[in-house]
């Protein structure tokens, strides 16, 4: 039942999260193209296409962290857990306590920040004039996201439903 | 420092030792200073986890990382491999060589090392076993050239300390070409020892016709570097917009003359890339709130004056700063020491005169080198999972070729002038 | 090189302040209406008896300019010398100093600021978000830096422009039929150098000071607008501080920053003699060229006076050209 349940949440996130990776990140490339296109053969230039690049960072960063968090793909210092594997267990545990309280801050004080945002009217992007607490909604929303993703892991280790090698983080 | 700044840092050392999140173990003590210690409206972390991801500079990290996948996805790296076998492939020792090329020329189009790792170490260890190489040579030199992946630019470490510096983007991976030159020659010339002392019989060297007929087929793989570095320095896009040119022409190359990859591939290597920059720009995020808290303290400057009456002398300064990163770099990943310490370290750079652009490439090399130290070698894991090896097995593997990378390091710590001279050439720098 | 900022530390102990005020600036204190901040801190230490320190942070300390500007609305931080263009985002009234030819001059910038039915509304317009304007300096009169000599609207057409990242900016250039790009300030130098960009929008003072003449040895004085500092304070700090304080507080802020406008005028007139020494070329544009400008604004003027107001606009303008 459970595990039903958490298959479809998941599978609605991570639904939601690619295809606004994917959109985000083509319309980042593609205005970043154009602009430089432009600039060199035309007497055009795409001046706001600095600020849909920034703002495409911006949401790729925070909603990322959401997926990253499903593919256990936050960077951590795992020297300890490496040199005493019995402490496995109990710092997955921590890890996932850290970002559960992680999680709920960025909800709460994200959304008192989008309030406050909100309620100021002069609060637009510098070139496109888009209204900024738009930006500023995505980080309660991230924070939600994460919250249960890191709940249906919590669960999901603590009674075993799978494995529970972690992934190593192999980025950089 | 006051004890409250000491537990601070406590609070981050224990934070990412009890395997917290990088980031996170950023974020909740830069909170805590700010709030409990400094006393602002706890509100202030959302603005600055806003705002420190509203930066131009930050799309090298995303779309370099997207074309390094998409290189992988496709067929480029392939070719890139093809193109230094035939190359030096016939030389003693020329099998490595070719891998040890082959990472040069993967380093000039990805950004990171891990990446260098698993493109042409995962083909290049098997291939060197196959071959006759000695097993641990092989594993060896195939964990620690990928070091070019940061020593070569594009390079996201360097990317991200010229965002912390201000310094020219352009300029700092100028300074790698020739410490990447230097690397590969020194670990060429060692297989070249190592094999004729074990008297490796050699390849037959190649027919010209198949020389000729690799190049053409690599030819698209070839160009993307000189398209990368022929735009920036001829003026027609920024080394930060290189980054979408490269990626764009990945995928034109890929899909439409490769045709390694197919349409149905993009979501997948788009999400995953887009997910790989979310794990290291977040870091970049978390050391926002973290470095809030140090400014309003101005602990980096406290630790500067500190500094300033412990080391007569800028040498023995870096002595120190090269013995402390390579200790850093054993546990701690490039990005995040990399955005962590460089606000500390530039208040000092100032201090002792050390130029910027020598220190940056010093520290990456010196971090890069971390990448296959024990017991946290990202790249000792990858290597040992690929030749089916314990991290024991891999870490004595690596230690001639780290002791020759450790060498190096020494040798461009001291002498200036080899890393300083492109961007003198080039921009005129520092004169 | 040392500390760039050694030589700008207090000669004074900070640490009995009663009040401290958190003031900040993303430019280098070399620049005089930068450097005032100092000046401040000083005169205010001083006249207060030691009770308000203003811990003056330039070159981007605490942030970028949003970032700072945000802490400022939140109390983080209590003072901020703004550049125009940011400020602007703070209520849209401020933006009138950003449109071309408005206040153009040193002349019309005092009196501007020493006009109360012209500076009264500027000052008070961003009370709503608890954010007060406190007064004005600068950075110099605007014009083009750019690689090949320009002395005319044509010859500018051939020049690609790095303009500022706001919408006033862009709609001027626009208007004037004019190629641009809106880079980030670090990507400047490079981007001179190889070629991504053959002009600046900028001032002489700025482009001297930060080296951009090195390059671009051509300046056209085209002289559309005056490159500003707008000095903002949090109004709930201001109004917390015991009223003999605030009294003294403000008077030496009006005061140093009156002083400070007078030395950015002295101070642009050496840069650009320094940089004609170093073999900087300047332009002047003829009047009939400047009256292109502005007829060729008439857009920017008719869209922006909806967000200024259009009578303050007009007043402005009228009282500024008597
Ligand atoms: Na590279
Ligand atoms: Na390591």
């Amino acid at each position: 039942m459970l595990k039903k349940l958490f298959r479809r949440i998941d599978a609605a996130f991570s639904f939601v999260e690619d295809w606004s990776l994917l959109i985000v990140v083509a319309v980042a490339l593609l205005s970043g193209l154009l602009n430089i296109i432009l600039r060199k053969a035309t007497p055009y230039s795409l001046y706001w296409s600095d600020e849909v690049i920034r703002k495409a960072i911006f949401f790729c960063t925070y909603i990322g962290c959401s997926a990253a968090i499903k593919q256990r793909a936050l960077i951590r210092i795992d020297a300890v857990p490496q040199i005493i594997p019995v402490s496995r267990k109990f710092f997955n545990v921590i890890n996932h306590l850290s970002v559960l309280v992680f999680s709920g801050m960025l909800t709460w004080l994200g959304w008192k920040m989008m309030v406050e945002v909100r309620a100021d009217e002069f609060a637009t992007t510098a070139t496109l004039q888009i209204p900024e607490w738009y930006f500023y909604a995505i980080l309660p929303i991230v924070g939600v996201m994460m919250f249960i993703r890191t709940v249906m892991l919590l669960t999901e280790d603590v009674f075993n439903l799978s494995g529970d090698d972690t992934q190593e983080a192999a980025n950089g | 420092m006051d004890s409250m700044q000491l537990m601070i840092m406590a609070l981050l050392l224990g934070a990412m030792a009890a395997t917290v999140p990088v980031f996170m173990a950023l974020f909740f003590t830069g909170l805590a200073g700010l709030t409990l210690i400094v006393g602002i409206d706890p509100q202030i972390v959302i603005e600055i986890l806003y705002r420190s991801m509203d930066k131009f500079a930050l799309i090298v990290v995303l779309f370099f990382v997207l074309c390094g996948n998409i290189m992988t996805t496709g067929s480029i790296v392939e070719k890139l491999i093809k193109t230094a076998d035939v190359l030096v492939g016939f030389l003693p020792g020329g099998l490595a060589m070719a891998g040890i090329l082959a990472c040069g020329f993967f380093g000039a189009i990805s950004g990171s090392t891990v990446a260098t790792v698993v493109a042409i170490g995962g083909f290049m260890i098997p291939a060197l076993i196959d071959h006759g190489y000695d097993e641990q040579f092989s594993i060896g030199v195939m964990t620690t050239a990928p070091i070019l992946g940061v020593i070569i630019p594009p390079s996201i470490a360097m990317i991200l300390y010229a965002m912390i510096t201000t310094d020219s983007l352009e300029a700092l991976f100028l300074t790698g070409f020739i410490p990447g030159f230097l690397i590969m020659a020194a670990m060429s010339f060692y297989a070249w020892w190592a094999c004729r002392r074990h008297g490796m019989a050699r390849r037959p060297r190649p027919q010209f016709k198949e020389v000729v007929s690799v190049l053409r087929q690599s030819i698209w793989a070839l160009m993307l570097p000189v398209i990368i570095f022929g735009g920036i320095y001829s003026g027609i896009f920024t080394a930060n917009e290189a980054a979408i040119v490269a990626c764009v022409y990945a995928f034109i190359v890929e899909l439409a003359i490769h045709r390694d990859m197919k349409i149905r591939d993009i979501k997948k290597v788009v999400v995953s890339s887009a997910v790989t920059s979310s794990t290291l720009l977040i870091i970049v995020a978390g050391a926002s709130v973290f470095g809030e808290y140090l400014t309003f303290e101005q602990i980096p400057d406290q630790i500067a004056q500190a500094a300033v009456s412990n080391f007569d002398s800028p040498w023995s300064f870096l002595l120190v700063v090269n013995v402390l990163l390579l200790f850093v770099g054993m546990f701690m990943d490039i990005i995040s020491a990399t955005i962590i310490l460089t606000p500390i370290f530039l208040p000092l750079l100032n201090q002792f005169g050390i130029d910027t652009l020598h220190f940056g490439l010093i520290m990456t090399l010196n971090l890069g080198i971390g990448y296959c130290t024990p017991p946290l070698g990202v790249s000792l894991f990858i290597s040992g999972a690929v030749a089916n090896r314990s991290m024991l097995y891999v870490a004595r593997a690596v230690l001639p070729f780290l002791a020759i990378q450790i060498a190096i390091l020494l040798l461009l710590t001291f002498w200036p002038d080899p890393v300083l001279l492109l961007p003198r050439l080039v921009f005129g720098y520092g004169q | 090189s040392g500390n760039p900022l050694a030589k700008w530390k207090p000669d004074f102990d900070p640490s009995g302040a009663e009040y401290t005020y958190l003031l900040s600036n993303v430019s280098h204190p070399a620049i005089e209406g930068v450097g005032v901040g100092y000046s401040i801190r000083d005169r205010v230490w001083q006249e207060t008896n030691g009770r308000i320190y203003v811990d003056f942070r330039p070159l981007s300390q605490l942030g970028g300019e949003k970032d700072v500007l945000r802490k400022l609305k939140m109390g983080a931080i209590q003072g901020m010398m703004s550049s125009s263009v940011a400020a602007a985002n703070l209520a849209p009234k401020l933006g009138i100093v950003n449109l071309p030819y408005v206040i153009d001059t040193f002349e019309k910038l005092d009196k501007f600021r020493e006009t109360p039915e012209l500076f009264t509304p500027f000052s008070e317009c961003g009370l709503k978000q608890k954010v007060r304007v406190l007064d004005i300096t600068g950075y110099g009169t605007y014009g083009w830096a750019t690689t090949k000599p320009v002395t005319n609207l044509d010859e500018a057409k051939d020049v690609i422009f790095r303009i500022a990242q706001a919408p006033v900016n862009a709609d001027i250039y626009r208007s004037w039929g004019l190629k641009f790009t809106a880079l980030p300030w670090p990507d400047v130098p490079q981007a001179l150098q190889t070629g991504v960009i053959t002009g600046l929008d900028h001032t002489p003072t700025v482009c001297n000071i930060t080296k951009k003449f090195e390059i671009a040895k051509y300046f056209t004085e085209v002289n559309y607008a005056q490159g500003l500092f707008i000095h903002m304070i949090n109004e709930r700090w201001l109004q917390k501080l015991p009223e003999d304080l605030r009294a003294t507080f403000l008077r030496v802020v009006a005061e140093e920053s009156a002083k400070a406008r007078q030395r950015t005028r002295a101070q642009q007139e050496a840069q650009i003699a320094a940089a004609k020494a170093n073999g900087v070329t300047f332009y002047a544009l003829s009047a009939n060229q400047k009256q292109k400008l502005v007829d060729l604004a008439a857009p920017v003027y008719k869209r922006w006076e909806e967000k200024i107001g259009a009578d303050y606009l007009a007043t402005v303008r009228a009282r500024l050209a008597e």
